[in-house]
C-alpha cells in the first residue's frame, strides 16, 4: 500500500497544504490503487452522510407519529366512553332498582369517576359509533368466557385507527383497544386503553 | 418546518448589535446542530431544545463580550457538551434500533431498489456501530461541514488527531460496507 493511503481522506477534504495537496494530486494521476482507494473513501462519506440524513428524518417522523397518536387515543376514549353509556342504560339495575338517574357512571383506573350521560353525548360522536358499527370495522363485543377470578378484562374492544383518523395519519394496521369488566353493579370498571403500534406492542394510554 | 416555530426570537433580538448576524447564524446552523445530536442518539424534541439552549448561551457569550471569532465551532462544542451531560442519550448513540426507520425511508426511495438499499443501509449501521466514539464524533462533525480545525476546537484535541481519525473512520466504513 502507497504511503500517501493514509493522507488520501484528509485529501479529498482538501485539509492538506498546498504542497501536500499538489504531491498527491500527481500521485494519484499515477497510481490506479490510490485512485480506487480514494473513491471508496468519497462513497463511503457520502453513504455515512446519507445515514445521518435518514437518522434525521426519522427522528422527525417519530415525533409527528405521536402527537397524532395521542389525539387519536382521545377519540377512541370518548367513543369507548359512548359505547359503555349505551351499554349501561340498556342493562338492568340490580335488585331490582329503578334506574334514579339517566346518567351512567364509569370508575375509572385509579379512582377517577366519568359521568356520562347516554343522551348528553354528542351528535358527531354518535354518528361516529354509528358509522363504525355500520361499516363492521369494529370488531363486535366479545364476551370472553369470563372467569370471576381472573384479573383480566372480560372486554375488549378493538377500534381501527382508520376509523377514527383520517387516512394516512396512522400506519395501516393501528388499532385502539379498549379493555374493561363489568362491576356487579352493572357499571365499567378498570377501563384500560391502549394502542396496538405495527411492528412493537404499543404503550398504554390510561384515561 | 416545524422548527421554525422555536420560540428563539426574544434571545436574538436581545443580542442588540447585529440581529440580521445572529438570525442568519441560526438559520443557517439550527439545522447542522439538529442532524448532529439526532444522530448522537438524541431525540428530536431533546435536541431542539439542546440547540436552543446553545444559542440562549450565545447570546450571554457576545452580551458578556465574548468572542465573535468560531462561533459555528462554539455552538457546536456548547450543543456537544450538553449532549454529553446527557448521559443516557449519549449512551443509546447509534444503538438504538432505527435501522427499521432507515429501512422505511430506503422504501420510500424507490421500490425497485427497496431490497438493495435496505442492505446497505443495514451493513452500514452495523459498520458504524462498530466506530469508536471519537470517530462517530468526528465524521458527524465532519458531516456537518465543519473543518478538521472546528472539530479540533469542538473535540478539544489537535487537529493531526481529527486528521488520523476521520482518516480511519472512514476506511473502516469502506471495508466493512464495500460501498
Amino acid at each position: 500500500m502507497c504511503d500517501v493511503d493514509r493522507r488520501l481522506v484528509a485529501w479529498l477534504d482538501r485539509e492538506l497544504s498546498e504542497a501536500e495537496t499538489a504531491e498527491i494530486d500527481q500521485h494519484v494521476k499515477t497510481c490506479p490503487e490510490c485512485r480506487s482507494r480514494a473513491d471508496a473513501y468519497e462513497r463511503a462519506s457520502i453513504a455515512f452522510n446519507a445515514y445521518c440524513d435518514a437518522l434525521r428524518a426519522a427522528s422527525e417522523r417519530q415525533k409527528t407519529l405521536r402527537p397524532k397518536l395521542a389525539a387519536a387515543g382521545a377519540v377512541a376514549a370518548v367513543l369507548a366512553l359512548a359505547f359503555l353509556a349505551q351499554y349501561r342504560a340498556t342493562q338492568p339495575r340490580p335488585h331490582g332498582r329503578a334506574p334514579e338517574t339517566t346518567e351512567a357512571d364509569a370508575t375509572l383506573v385509579g379512582g377517577l369517576t366519568a359521568a356520562v350521560s347516554p343522551s348528553a353525548v354528542h351528535p358527531l360522536q354518535d354518528r361516529l359509533v354509528r358509522k363504525v358499527h355500520r361499516r363492521n370495522v369494529v370488531a363486535p363485543v366479545e364476551e370472553q368466557n369470563v372467569n370471576p377470578f381472573s384479573a383480566g378484562p372480560a372486554i375488549q374492544v378493538t377500534i381501527p385507527a382508520d376509523a377514527v383518523l383520517p387516512p394516512g395519519a396512522a400506519p395501516a394496521g393501528e388499532n385502539f383497544v379498549v379493555d374493561f369488566n363489568i362491576g356487579p353493579d352493572g357499571s365499567a370498571q378498570e377501563i384500560r386503553l391502549r394502542t396496538q403500534l405495527t411492528g412493537f406492542e404499543g404503550g398504554v394510554t390510561q384515561p | 418546518m416545524s422548527g421554525d416555530s422555536v420560540p428563539l426570537a426574544l434571545p436574538l433580538s436581545r443580542l442588540g448589535t447585529d440581529l440580521r448576524e445572529a438570525s442568519t447564524l441560526y438559520q443557517e446552523l439550527r439545522e447542522p446542530l439538529v442532524r448532529y445530536l439526532v444522530c448522537l442518539g438524541m431525540s428530536f424534541d431533546e435536541a431542539q431544545d439542546v440547540v436552543q439552549d446553545a444559542f440562549v448561551s450565545l447570546q450571554r457569550h457576545l452580551s458578556s463580550g465574548g468572542s465573535k471569532e468560531n462561533i459555528r465551532a462554539w455552538l457546536f462544542r456548547v450543543a456537544h457538551n450538553r449532549a454529553r451531560n446527557h448521559q443516557t442519550s449519549y449512551e443509546r448513540r447509534f444503538r438504538a434500533p432505527l435501522d427499521s426507520e432507515v429501512e422505511a425511508i430506503a422504501d420510500q426511495a424507490s421500490p425497485e431498489r427497496a431490497v438493495l438499499e435496505k442492505e446497505k443501509a443495514r451493513q452500514l449501521g452495523n459498520a458504524i456501530r462498530t466506530l469508536t466514539d471519537a470517530e462517530r464524533e468526528c465524521l458527524l462533525l465532519r458531516a456537518g461541514g465543519l473543518r478538521y480545525r472546528e472539530i479540533g476546537e469542538i473535540l478539544q484535541i489537535p487537529i493531526s488527531s481529527v486528521s488520523d481519525t476521520v482518516g480511519r473512520a472512514i476506511k473502516k466504513l469502506a471495508e466493512r460496507c464495500n460501498v
